[in-house]
């Protein structure tokens, strides 16, 4: 991974003597730290230039713990929940709509953890017989700053406990080294994001190349974690059938199916207005030539007979070298393609939130997951 | 004050915004009724004497072979920039300016005056702010005259041209014009082309060699303009939509073999993102509505095999 780097470290005046100010500073001794108050914060953030070389560390006012926005109902989707500890990302992947539609000028790190766990704990509390599955990567990548900003410590500590609720880390990083000596209890899943090396070269230059990411798979994997792995963005080009097959090769020689939660697989999409702010920003990237249309939610999407041919092409790739008994669920697709790639498709969003409870209890009996009930989870609607 | 035309310096001409003569004649007529009234704005500039505003008049004077003109002369370098903005609000008050000459006001303004307030000027010629459509000015100003007409003509605003400036070498396709292609149309296959060009990385010229962009314009059985336009079209759809046109050629294949009734019209979502098939039946009887079942009924298979398109 290109190492990014910070130049202005804005801090809450009253977070200045925080340990991740020393870290950050520690780690950027160049970057100046900027402590203000909460009255001069908007004034100053407007003034700020657009840049992901500076950082905001504050407390959170609203909620942070929230529903995954998904997509619309044209679409099946999986009932996520995302802690939005993390606002913006520095690794500038060619087709992150975050750096479309985030206002925020920097990125944003929420330090107030006592009240995002009190917001997770009254959502647990409430619904004790259903089983979350919560995490961090939504809005921002889990762990390209964690080392610094050590949130995940912060969380792994608090689902330890946790028996209906699996906590989920999402990077395309590898810097795992901080989390391997947390005591996790079994209740965390570390996952990346995938694609093939020179999907990566070009459209993912600042993230972690395939092999490193890879051996971070294997860090976490020896200390116990628990893997899951998104295709997602799947992206079309001239030798994607090589470049998908090589990747799970590698994939599979390294990640045990007996660790993996869960695979999810996504074609590039985008909301049709994204495509010229793509291009303007990323000159050379291919990715929006390619056969795409507008889909029932309104984004744009490769053609479905492709984004179908690549699906069934990935999933047999992932039965041949994983196993065939993966749990493997698409990211905002209809039932039609669920029919037609995996031959079956779950009635509902709430259905599929149940498939997953059932598998993760069926897998991982130690966890002490509450017995899912098909009936309950028709009632536990993610809204 | 008069002065003989040969005095004023018309070859330096960098203040002269106007493309369109579009108010030539009434102004040539008004000068041969009444002369010129209003005179001619000039900057004296060491030993010239520069035009700053009344091209046009300065123009027709030419023509008419007048003597003398009336002038003012001004010669503090300073009201340079005040006077080409008078002339600009001027002729802002007087006609509606099109979009080549905002594009060359802008141009004059950045060149000659940099530091005149820039958000004011594009507001006020309602042009975008944004700084990414510097570039979008100068490529719309060095377009070909035929292609700035077009833009004029069709009052094509500023936003939509940036996708014909996207293309380098418009000239190629000039031969477009007389078709009289619509601009929503002219547009679309301007982007085709463009998105073509870069996800192939090959230049405009050999994607109109691979359609036969000469031959089609040159068909003997496209007679009619408007069939050109839907061939040339069709042919750049195809090359930007590949296999979207190819899944689209085997659908309307197997529907032609159905010899639809004229009663019966089938539609169906050409992304594929709906999946099924819309019949849509025209029933005015009940003889109509036994022979549209007897028929769907006979074709049952080759409909299901439409269905499964995919």
């Amino acid at each position: 991974m290109i190492n990014p780097k910070i130049e202005n470290i804005y801090v809450d005046k009253k977070l200045q003597s925080k340990e991740i100010c020393k870290r950050y500073i520690a780690k950027f001794p160049k970057a100046k730290l900027i402590p203000i108050t909460s009255e001069e914060k908007d004034e100053i953030l407007e003034k700020v230039s657009i840049s992901k070389n500076n950082i905001f560390i504050t407390e959170a006012k609203g909620d942070i713990f929230k529903p995954c926005p998904g997509t619309d109902e044209s679409h099946i989707c999986c009932q996520y929940w995302v802690i939005n500890q993390v606002w913006n990302c520095p690794l500038n992947c060619t087709y992150c709509i975050l750096q479309y539609y985030l206002k925020s000028p920097m990125i944003i790190t929420y330090i107030n953890y006592e009240k995002i766990k009190a917001e997770i704990t009254e959502k647990l509390n409430s619904e004790p017989n259903r089983f979350f599955r919560i995490g961090t990567g939504e809005l921002g990548d889990s762990l390209v700053y964690d080392n610094l900003n050590r949130s995940a410590e912060e969380f792994i500590k608090y689902f330890v406990n946790k028996n209906n609720a699996i906590f989920e880390l999402k990077t395309k990083s590898d810097n795992v080294d901080h989390l391997l000596n947390i005591k996790h209890n079994g209740k965390v899943v570390i996952s990346w994001s995938l694609n093939p090396p020179e999907v990566i070269m070009k459209e993912e230059p600042l993230s972690a190349k395939l092999n490193k990411r890879l051996a971070g798979v294997k860090k976490v994997q020896d200390a116990g974690y628990k893997l899951g792995f998104h295709f997602d963005p799947i992206i079309y080009y001239d030798n994607w059938k090589e470049g998908y097959s090589y990747l799970i090769k590698e994939l599979f020689k390294v990640a045990k199916p007996e660790n993996i939660t869960w695979i999810s697989m996504g074609s590039l999409r985008y909301p049709p207005e994204t495509k010229d702010k793509i291009i303007e920003k990323f000159p050379k990237t291919k990715i929006v030539y390619s056969e795409m249309f507008r889909g029932k939610d309104n984004k744009s999407r490769y053609f479905k007979p492709l984004r179908i041919e690549m699906y069934k092409y990935i999933y047999s790739l992932l039965c041949k070298y994983g196993s065939k008994d993966l749990f493997v669920y698409f990211c905002m697709e209809d039932k039609d393609v669920w029919q037609q790639v995996m031959g079956f498709a779950p009635e509902n969003n709430a259905h599929l939130d149940f498939l997953f409870a059932e598998y993760l209890y069926n897998k991982f009996p130690q966890m002490n997951i509450p017995k899912p009930i098909f009936n309950n989870y028709q009632n536990f609607i993610t809204e | 004050m008069k002065i003989s035309l040969n005095k004023i310096n018309t070859k330096k001409n960098y203040f002269n915004y106007h493309y369109w003569n579009y108010q030539f004649h009434k102004l040539e007529n008004s000068i041969i009724n009444s002369g010129i009234n209003n005179p001619i704005t000039l900057l004296q500039k060491r030993n010239e004497l520069i035009p700053v505003h009344g091209f046009r008049r300065i123009e027709i004077a030419k023509k008419l072979n007048l003597s003398e003109i009336p002038v003012k002369i001004y010669s503090d370098e300073k009201s340079a920039e005040k006077l080409f903005k008078e002339s600009v609000l001027e002729n802002m008050i007087n006609t509606e300016l099109n979009i080549y000459e905002k594009c060359k006001i802008i141009q004059i303004l950045n060149t000659h005056f940099s530091d005149h307030d820039k958000y004011y000027w594009q507001k006020l010629l309602e042009l975008p702010l944004d700084k990414k459509f510097a570039s979008t000015i100068n490529s719309i100003l060095q377009f070909p005259n035929e292609w700035i007409e077009f833009f004029i003509n069709k009052n094509v605003p500023f936003k939509r041209i940036m996708t014909f400036s996207k293309i380098k070498n418009i000239e190629l396709l000039s031969k477009l014009l007389p078709l009289n292609i619509g601009l929503n149309k002219m547009e679309q296959m301007f982007q085709f082309l463009f998105e073509i060009s870069q996800r192939d990385e090959i230049n405009v010229k050999s994607i109109l060699n691979n359609i036969d962009f000469e031959g089609i314009l040159k068909a003997p059985n496209l007679k009619d303009k408007q069939d050109i336009v839907k061939v040339l079209y069709n042919k750049l759809y195809d090359l930007r939509y590949p296999l979207q046109s190819q899944y689209l050629k085997i659908i309307d294949e197997k529907v032609d073999k159905l010899k639809l009734p004229n009663n019966i019209k089938i539609r169906y979502d050409k992304t594929f993102e709906r999946s099924g098939i819309n019949f849509n039946i025209n029933v005015n009887s009940k003889n109509d509505l036994h022979n549209s079942i007897k028929w769907l009924d006979k074709n049952r298979d080759k409909i299901t095999n439409i269905i499964e398109k995919e």
